[in-house]
């Protein structure tokens, strides 16, 4: 019998769900892509015992049988509507408050559109210890709000000698329980998914974003697999906010730059930071000369990176190969990434150019290829 | 800036295989070929000898990119992520593979050169011949880059 080592397994489990879905998706340790996982089902919703069924083909099966533990049963957590006044902080396992943060997140308040804090309830005071949720708790006070609601963890009194000792308890689990919240079990938001969730929910600035992503036939992704597939999203919005001088108007030279990246490398994933400094490299120059490069730059200017560095990520290079290895060289390290790789842009141009177009001033100068 | 590392890009396939299916690409330093082909040929013993079907040289950059997008491409055709495994395009012809190391070139604009038939398959006593044909090759062109 063939012994499988755990990745094989992993492998075999995991080629074995996706048989089950017509439309692909990445599955592995960091991220199951949802959105794409999305589309095989009715209306786009994944029902939980689909997740469910990912995860665990990454991880195995679970130790537990699934649904077979109802949680009312057990005495953890309860629900309540608390009076304002019962709630309390104990400092030991809070954090400080922040009245910035209270400020930020009161402009946004909305009342049906709160994380509902949690705490444990104090056997001594009877006080609800917020572990969770004190700058929510902040804001709703500000708000008028007469009760918080609260997730809570009471002690079995019967289970101990003292309400010391089971406050002392209380205590500790209240404290662990913050830093996995806050810390070790957090998982921020990625600029992929803020992108993602900011485009569907219809805010102004990504929805023009992803409108010029759409039209130069690129796609926002979380990995790059496929030609026009953009992954470094902070550069993306770096080259959405070059304003034009002349028109106050953002985008234009993002714009441009896709275009060039998909007519000069259409088999490509478009490049983080050849986004940004072709993007630049317009820029820089319409401001200096008044002119917006016409198409017939591109044409030149591609075939001419094609030629003397091959594929796009050669033109960047890296710290001994392309622009990078170049400005490397000369100066002996890499500061402003995006601003080296404009420089190293132009001053091939300006080596190699035959139709003369006229481009803005480096803003640094060493030797290219 | 540091050198340059000039860098093989191969296609191996199971040893003793008459007409083979399954191909294993792989990339390694041009001036430690000879190594590469000396640890397969550890695996397998004197009974078959070790050589790379196909080969093409060049830049690291381009040849690193080169492997990622053969396994990116041929992805459904590995079958298994495991160590040893990760790297066997399975149930796929030669061709397929040679044309696709075609299109890199063409459609990819990655930069990588055939090596001289004469070098195919390359057995550990060619592996010094051919890294003294490159570097004449590269001597030859920089002398005429330097011309230009």
């Amino acid at each position: 019998m063939t012994v499988l080592s755990n990745t094989q397994q992993r492998d075999q489990r995991i080629r074995d769900l996706l048989t089950k879905y017509p439309h692909k998706f990445d599955i592995d340790m960091a991220a199951i892509d949802l959105r794409e996982m999305a589309r095989n089902l009715p209306q786009e919703i994944i029902p939980s015992v689909s997740i469910t069924a990912a995860v665990n083909s990454v991880l195995g099966e679970p130790k537990v049988l699934r649904l077979s533990v109802d949680p009312r049963h057990l005495r953890i957590p309860k629900f309540a509507w608390v009076p304002m006044d019962d709630v309390s902080i104990n400092p030991i396992f809070q954090r400080d408050i922040s009245p910035s943060h209270v400020r930020a997140i009161e402009a946004k308040f909305q009342s049906d559109m709160i994380i509902v804090p949690c705490a444990i309830k104090d056997p001594i005071t009877g006080k609800y210890l917020l572990w969770d949720g004190n700058h929510t708790r902040q804001v709703c006070d500000r708000m008028g709000w007469t009760h918080l609601p609260v997730w809570y963890t009471e002690a079995d009194t019967d289970s101990f000698n003292d309400m010391v000792e089971a406050a002392k308890v209380l205590k500790r689990k209240a404290g662990e329980s913050f830093l996995v919240i806050n810390k070790t079990g957090k998982r921020p938001v990625d600029r992929y998914n803020e992108h993602m969730i900011s485009v569907e929910c219809d805010i102004h600035k990504s929805v023009m974003v992803q409108n010029i992503v759409n039209a130069n036939n690129c796609q926002v992704k979380r990995r790059g697999n496929n030609p026009g597939d953009i992954t470094h999203i902070a550069n993306l919005y770096n080259a959405y906010e070059l304003t034009q001088a002349s028109t106050g108007i953002q985008g234009i030279y993002l714009s441009r730059s896709l275009r060039f990246h998909r007519a000069t490398w259409p088999m490509e994933e478009i490049g983080g930071v050849m986004m940004l400094a072709m993007a630049r490299l317009y820029e820089i120059t319409e401001r200096s000369t008044g002119v917006l490069l016409p198409p017939e730059f591109d044409v030149e200017f591609g075939d001419m990176l094609k030629n003397l560095y091959g594929f796009s990520g050669a033109v960047y290079g890296d710290d001994n190969h392309g622009l990078k290895g170049a400005f490397i060289a000369h100066f002996g390290s890499i500061g402003n990434i995006p601003q080296a790789i404009t420089s190293g842009l132009i001053l091939t141009y300006l080596k190699h150019g035959t139709q003369g177009f006229k481009l803005g001033a480096p803003e640094d100068s060493f030797p290219v290829k | 800036m540091k050198l340059k590392k000039d860098y093989v890009l191969y296609l191996r396939k199971c040893p003793g295989v008459e007409t083979p299916r399954h191909f294993k690409v792989g990339i390694t330093q041009l001036s430690s070929a000879h190594i590469r082909l000396a640890t397969y040929q550890n695996s397998v013993g004197p009974v078959w000898s070790e050589s790379f079907l196909r080969v093409w040289v060049g830049d690291e950059l381009h040849i690193r990119r080169a492997e990622s997008l053969f396994k990116r491409t041929f992805k459904d055709k590995i079958l298994s992520k495991s160590a040893g495994l990760s790297e066997w395009i399975c149930d796929i012809s030669l061709q397929e593979l040679v044309d696709f190391a075609e299109e890199l070139r063409r459609a990819y604009s990655i930069k990588f050169i055939d090596v001289p038939a004469k070098f195919e398959p390359l057995s550990i006593p060619m592996c010094e011949e051919l890294v003294a044909w490159y570097t004449q090759l590269k001597t030859e062109e920089n002398n005429l880059t330097e011309i230009k």
